[in-house]
């Protein structure tokens, strides 16, 4: 026997659905929350949760040396870094800054505070965490500890070729030298890619995923030769010390080519040490040799003589008479020995550098010829070597309404105008490579993803005949190899030809007596000359301090350590030294 | 044919679609046919249809034909095949789906890796080059061979040529030539050729 039953709706069916309408209720008004009233702050968590994007390193490209050395080059790093976001989980962020304390061999107190800050965004732990480091910390997968992947410019060298090299900030922007004038070239572009992320923040392997591949940066081969710098700075930093000189540059070039083998200054930054907050370092971090001004002294009597032989004037054996001073526009100029020297060649005026010899040949070659020439020869103007900071150098024409004819006289021997330590030993240059200015050149090839660029020497022209290049050459030859007394220059089993200067330092009222500029251009092996080297020593103080006394035995110094490394041989017996 | 359970207690309901689901669609169509040959229908309870034929009063022959279609392409069959498709259709993408989820992955871990390698050759030849630096070398030669500084030099003037320089790490100077991708295979092609393995 069944209980009929009725069709009304009991208390029952009243509960259940008052009961499912509330739940429905109490759903539509939570998505109503979700979705429409907090619907972009959510939006934004499950981006950050869900979406990720990772930078894909572009190295920056090396700097390497003419042997394919890296002089400086970059290594991957990471940077780590606490995403607060997730740390907002406090029981996790806990334990996770405890592990993390403990790898990186911090106080988790610390740590824990720093990450739990109520301030927005992640927090820099450490920068440039070693890539294995990194990659240990990664494998513990810390909950909300991050590495972003980041670069550390390191320098095999050293602080060799500091100034030339340059550094680079913390932005990656060069601040000087090549790493400043090569920006565009060595540096990388970032990849990315963008992926869905697991609640942990790790890509999900075959989400949808969008990838820009990374640009590697280009590699700057410069025609530095790191054994030849080293040799450079080493004599030039012993140099300094034994002269007790207040600073100095050496330029090593090939003077047939223009290729710059070495340049120095002292003093000069340490890479692996820049002090970013010194207030010195705008001048340490400059190429001395293109950057800064000098007046050339003697060694522009080589220009002089060349131009006067040149043009036909003048042959070695031509002669004057010196007298010891000679009357210009009112000054009279004196030679630097203060002495008369009577019946005087060509020869032997280069020999003994004679004033009153180089105002002689000005004046036979007269004012307009003689800048025409310093012109041809690339002074006051930027050799275009490719270093930002290259000064073009000074002097005054007879164009100029400060010119007056004391300055052709003082000019032909090197005072009275300014020049670079490049562009005087590029002038020089043409002298011994037969009457051809080459330009200069610091970079040999840069190599990108894209293309290979190889820098050829340039010819900017023919400044003097070859038959008077050779003359004056073989004058140069006989300054260093002809002297009854002997020269500074000299290096025993090769032949060298050369030319020093010596001039006062110029300041605002005039010149100081008793600072001088020491300097040596020359060239070895003087039959076929691989190198050219100038050799600028400022201020010396002990006691020695004309060009022939300093700096020309600084050359001799130098010079047979550069030709036992180029492997060219002497060209002359060797007497051993007793 | 399945009655619906409790189908004669009450007035007349209708059936359940999918009540009979455990008889085939062929076996319900002879029914009916026969049902409709013989023009008897069992009654159910209050003289509802139960659609089943009493044994006694089975179907005539049917015409010649009808059986020989019935067996050649049964609805059964049909069926089975459909579902066999569907299947089989589903099967291949769940197989795809994996393997896509399996070379992404494979992917994703290689790209990893060679983001690592290429970083730890950097490392390397960031290490090559500080082995080599001039102060290490000089180092080295004094400190672990017991070299000294030349006193006298004696050059000797020999016929062979001195060794090329090589510079370290080589790469910076020597730009690798890329190599070629083999040609895919036939297989390789027709796999690539598929969609979702592209």
């Amino acid at each position: 026997m069944t209980r009929k039953r009725t069709d009304q709706l009991t208390w029952r069916h009243w509960t259940l659905t008052i009961l499912v309408l509330a739940s429905i209720a109490a759903v539509m008004v939570r998505l109503y929350q979700v979705q429409i009233l907090n619907h972009e702050d959510y939006l934004e968590q499950a981006a950050v949760t869900r979406q990720g994007a990772a930078t894909l390193p572009g190295p920056r490209g090396a700097i390497l040396d003419a042997t394919g050395y890296p002089l400086a080059t970059s290594v991957d790093t990471w940077d780590v870094y606490i995403d607060r976001f997730l740390w907002r989980d406090r029981e996790k962020a806990l334990a996770s800054a405890s592990a993390f304390a403990d790898f990186m061999g911090m106080n988790p107190g610390e740590l824990f505070d720093m990450g739990t800050d109520a301030d927005a965004g992640d927090v820099l732990v450490q920068r440039q965490m070693d890539y294995a480091t990194g990659l240990e910390l990664q494998e513990r997968d810390l909950w909300g500890i991050r590495l972003i992947p980041s670069a550390k410019r390191i320098y095999p060298e050293g602080s060799l070729a500091g100034p030339l090299i340059g550094y680079i900030g913390r932005d990656g922007e060069g601040l000087w030298g090549v790493e400043s004038d090569f920006n565009t070239t060595l540096q990388g572009h970032d990849g990315w890619t963008t992926m869905e992320r697991d609640a942990l923040g790790r890509p999900i392997a075959f989400s949808h995923q969008q990838t820009k591949e990374p640009v590697s940066g280009g590699e700057v081969q410069l025609t530095i030769d790191r054994f030849i710098q080293a040799i450079v700075e080493q004599t030039l930093s012993e140099a300094l010390a034994q002269y007790n000189a207040r600073s100095g540059s050496i330029i090593v070039m090939n003077p047939h080519t223009g290729e710059i083998l070495a340049m120095a200054s002292s003093p000069a930054v340490d890479l692996t040490q820049v002090d970013l907050n010194n207030e010195d370092l705008d001048k340490l971090v400059k190429t001395h040799a293109v950057t800064d001004l000098y007046e050339p002294g003697s060694v522009l009597k080589t220009l002089t003589t060349a131009v006067a032989i040149d043009l036909g004037l003048v042959g070695p054996e031509s002669s004057y008479e010196d007298t010891g001073a000679v009357e210009v526009g009112g000054y009279t100029i004196r030679n630097w020995d203060l002495m008369a020297h009577g019946i005087v060649s060509v020869r032997e005026y280069l020999q003994q550098s004679l004033n009153t010899g180089a105002v002689w040949l000005a004046e036979m070659i007269g004012a307009d010829k003689f800048y025409d020439y310093l012109g041809k020869f690339g002074l006051g103007e930027s050799t275009h070597v490719g270093l930002s900071g290259e000064a073009e150098g000074t002097y005054r024409t007879p164009a100029d309404p400060d010119w007056y004819p004391v300055d052709l006289a003082t000019n032909s021997y090197g005072q009275g105008l300014a020049v670079t330590p490049l562009q005087m030993l590029t002038a020089v240059n043409s002298i011994a490579n037969g009457g051809i200015l080459m330009r200069p050149y610091i970079v040999s090839k840069v190599v990108t993803p894209e293309d290979v660029r190889t820098y050829e020497p340039v010819e900017v022209r023919r400044v003097i005949s070859e038959e008077a290049a050779r003359t004056t050459y073989d004058l140069m030859h006989d300054v260093v190899e002809g002297q009854e007394w002997g020269h500074g220059a000299q290096v025993p089993g090769y032949e060298v030809a050369g030319k020093t200067g010596t001039t006062l330092v110029s300041i605002p009222t005039g010149y100081d007596i008793d600072s001088t500029i020491a300097s040596f251009a020359g060239f070895i092996p003087y039959d076929d000359p691989a190198i050219s080297v100038l050799v600028k020593i400022d201020q010396p103080s002990g006691g020695l301090n004309l060009g022939g006394q300093v700096a020309a035995p600084v050359f001799a110094d130098l010079a047979p350590q550069i030709m036992a490394y180029l492997r060219i041989p002497p060209s002359k017996p060797m007497v051993a030294q007793p | 044919m399945a009655a619906v359970p409790g189908a004669g207690r009450g007035p007349l309901r209708p059936r359940i679609p999918g009540a009979q689901s455990t008889v085939g669609i062929a076996d319900r169509v002879t029914d009916r046919v026969a049902g409709r040959a013989t023009g008897r229908v069992t009654p159910g309870v209050n003289g509802a249809s139960t659609g089943v034929a009493r044994p006694s009063e089975r179907a005539r022959a049917l015409p010649s034909g009808w059986g020989v279609a019935r067996r050649r392409i049964s609805n059964t069959m049909i069926v089975a095949v459909a579902m066999l498709t569907v299947a089989t259709a589903g099967i291949f993408q769940v197989l795809q789906t994996s393997r896509v989820a399996e070379v992404g992955y494979q992917l994703r871990a290689l790209q990893t890796e060679r983001e690592s390698l290429d970083a730890e050759i950097r490392l390397l030849e960031a290490q090559v080059a500080e082995s080599s630096n001039l102060e290490h070398l000089r180092e080295q030669a004094e400190s672990r061979l017991g070299m000294v500084p030349p006193v006298d030099d004696l050059s000797i003037t020999v016929d062979t040529p001195a060794p090329e320089v090589v510079p370290l790490p080589r790469r910076y100077v020597e730009i690798p030539e890329q190599e070629t991708p083999p040609e895919p295979t036939w297989w390789e092609e027709f796999i690539g050729s598929l969609p979702g393995f592209q």
